[in-house]
């Protein structure tokens, strides 16, 4: 009787669909065989090694009813390297041209396979053959009505494809802003800690050494770049929006290790009718508690493109390993995005961006658990937009950090631990509210740009790609601010519920502070 | 697309060679329809997703992921027979997937086949000793509900049993 009526949490759900699966089969076993099915349970199960405790002590990371892993973590798990599993490790990896390369014709082979193995293959290629059409269509769709002969942009009404068609375009492209690939890691260090120099390299990817760059736009409205500090700390803007602009760079790297020489050489470019990057820092005065400096880093990103944004990389390498690749992609539609990322000292960070574009879907996926003593939570979630859009938002605690400040801390030290704790969450929303503003600002100026600059079917167009992608964002806001008030009220919860148990350490002494520790984590 | 020869169907029925072999199909072409599959898994578009990874199955030739997945599809259909057929195909291939393993004993625990199913999860235990793999804690928590269940039942009867199964359906 340990486990059934005891689970909490994330517990839950995982003990319902258990004991769903538990009764169903002694329901069904008692009804053949009476009582002795039990029995028969008892015995069978008295081999396997159950060790309720770890599900009454803590809360392990538990799979639901029938799930399983993706590719990339089984081929992983087998332990057998292929060129699949180094294929689905290169986050590079576009799979949208390798289906649209897939829908080669499999006549000459179906007619000599038993009926049954000629229809797999023919239920298999018909199913890649509608994605890519899909994504064609939605693509074509696109580029009508930038050309103004598609009366309107509207996202594909119920889309079998759904989030699929995120993968074929912008998410195999990364993210069409900023350049970063999608899914990477969006820790405090991979945003940056200080504002850009350089405006206009804002949407590239910084891949190799930059050979030729160069920018022109009619117009740039809303630049600032302003900078104060004082006793309430650091902040730091910067950003413009540009208009009908156009900018281009030309990279490349070589390299000759291991036997091979290779080159990799790509241009990048970006046109359209309104690009806005911005860039917000804060940063609080730092407090001295226990042994730790503690201060809080405040960043926020904001972004917004209307056009088109493409690549084309050549990648040549001889000797060892000789292979020649050619590769590309290209973004065209309405996007904007929001990052952001709030850390207090090494004790807890928290992360997230959002990016609304039209013409695509979304993906879900959670992890949460403890490794090396950090608990972590991550949220990769796409949002069903109706046009397109995904938010990653976690934040990281470094458990046995904390643990070590409140016990060398002093009472009133834990104190000043609970305020920069409860801060977390404003400071979280401020990020919010401010990005928001951003946001909205620049999507407003965009529209009146287009209204000044554009043709009468361009114009059209064009407004209707704007307002799709000010939807997707004010939506993507929404769920936005939901998931960082969450993770505020998680943080400060944390570390509020770690200073209540601290100051219980410090009364009873270090010697039973490690064992509370211990028996929480 | 060159017609299959008569040596090549000969070769793949000796699993010497894969049809995805004789099609020519790139590994990134594989990687695509894996990660593809896998998305459409996730979405619920199950029928979409079974025909990708039946596809796969038969190009590529057995292998453990898309026996895994199609198990997993069929679990989530209440096609118990056919999924505890492709786990066993996945195990076969691959002894220690503990996903395979854990989801076959839980069907097997549907079925009210205990003996088999405590085999799978105990297996499903003993290959993750520091019990951080989500399934094999499944597993666990499984051995663990079974346990329970059985005594409730045992002192109460079924009825206490079900009583059980809706609060937790109402926690969760």
């Amino acid at each position: 009787m340990q486990i059934i009526g005891r689970s909490s949490g994330p517990l839950q759900n995982a003990v319902s669909t258990g004991l769903d699966s538990v009764a169903e089969g002694i329901a069904q076993s008692t009804q053949s065989q009476g009582i002795a099915a039990l029995d028969n349970a008892v015995n069978s199960f008295s081999i396997a090694d159950s060790n309720p405790q770890i599900f009454l002590n803590a809360q392990p990371q538990v799979s639901a009813a029938a799930e399983f892993p993706d590719p990339a973590s089984f081929l992983r798990s087998e332990g057998i390297s292929s060129d699949v599993l180094s294929t689905l490790n290169n986050p590079q990896f576009q799979p949208a041209p390798e289906l649209n390369s897939f829908t080669s014709d499999f006549s000459g082979i179906t007619n000599n396979l038993p009926p049954d193995q000629a229809q797999t293959l023919m239920d298999m290629q018909s199913t890649v053959g509608q994605m890519t059409d899909l994504q064609k269509n939605a693509d074509l769709q696109f580029q009508m009505s930038r050309l103004g002969t598609y009366p309107q942009q509207q996202p594909i009404p119920n889309d079998p494809i759904g989030p699929i068609a995120t993968n074929l375009t912008p998410q195999g492209f990364g993210d069409p802003i900023s350049g970063r690939e999608s899914g990477s890691d969006n820790s405090t260090e991979s945003i940056g800690t200080g504002t850009p120099d350089d405006l206009s390299t804002l949407g590239f990817s910084g891949k190799g050494k930059t050979i030729l760059e160069g920018e022109d736009h009619l117009a740039r409205i809303g630049d600032f770049d302003y900078q104060d500090s004082g006793d309430g700390g650091t902040f730091k803007a910067k950003g413009a929006t540009d208009f009908l602009f156009a900018r281009g760079r030309i990279y490349g790297d070589s390299n000759a290790d291991d036997g091979s020489v290779g080159v990799t050489a790509g241009i990048e470019g970006e046109e359209g009718i309104a690009s806005s990057h911005y860039q917000i820092n804060y940063d609080s005065p730092s407090v001295h508690i226990g042994d730790q400096e503690i201060s809080s880093k405040t960043q926020v990103n904001a972004d917004a493109l209307v056009g088109s944004k493409g690549n084309a990389e050549v990648d040549l390498s001889l000797g060892k390993d000789t292979h020649v690749d050619i590769g590309g992609g290209a973004f065209s539609g309405a996007s904007a995005s929001l990052s952001g990322s709030e850390s207090v000292g090494d004790l807890a960070s928290a992360n997230g961006s959002i990016s609304g574009w039209t013409g695509a879907g979304a993906e879900a996926g959670f992890k949460a658990g403890i490794d090396d003593g950090k608990l972590s939570w991550e949220m990769h979630a796409g949002l069903a937009l109706g046009i397109g859009g995904e938010y990653d938002i976690g934040f990281t605690v470094d458990v046995p950090k904390i643990g070590e400040t409140i016990v060398n801390a002093g009472e009133e030290a834990l104190d000043k631990l609970g305020q920069v704790g409860s801060a977390v969450g404003g400071f979280a929303q401020d990020g919010i509210d401010a990005a928001q503003q951003v946001a909205e600002d620049t999507i407003k100026a965009a529209k009146d740009a287009i209204g000044f600059f554009g043709g009468s079917g361009a114009e059209s167009a064009a407004e209707d790609a704007v307002e799709a992608a000010l939807d997707a964002a004010k939506k993507a806001l929404g769920w936005f601010g939901d998931a960082a008030s969450d993770t505020g009220d998680a943080i400060s919860g944390f570390v509020d519920d770690a200073v209540d148990t601290g100051k219980g350490l410090v009364e009873d002494g270090e010697q039973a502070a490690e064992d509370v520790w211990d028996d929480i984590f | 697309m060159p017609r299959l020869k008569i040596e090549e169907i000969e070769r793949i029925r000796k699993g010497e060679i894969t049809l995805a072999q004789v099609v020519k199909m790139s590994p990134k072409q594989v990687a695509a329809l894996l990660i593809t599959g896998h998305r459409l898994y996730q979405q619920g578009k199950l029928k979409d997703a079974t025909n990708i990874f039946e596809g796969i199955a038969l190009l590529a030739g057995s292998t453990a992921y898309a026996h895994g997945i199609l198990g997993t599809i069929c679990q989530k259909q209440n096609k118990h027979e056919l999924a505890v057929k492709h786990y066993t195909e996945a195990l076969q291939l691959f002894p220690q997937d503990i996903n395979s393993l854990t989801n076959r004993g839980e069907i097997y625990i549907r079925l009210g086949k205990f003996p088999e199913a405590a085999a799978d999860l105990a297996k499903a235990i003993q290959l993750d000793p520091s019990k951080k793999h989500p399934a094999a804690n499944r597993a666990r928590l499984l051995v663990c509900l079974v346990q329970d269940a059985v005594q409730l039942a045992k002192e109460k009867g079924t009825q206490a049993l079900d009583q059980e199964r809706l609060k937790a359906r109402k926690a969760s």
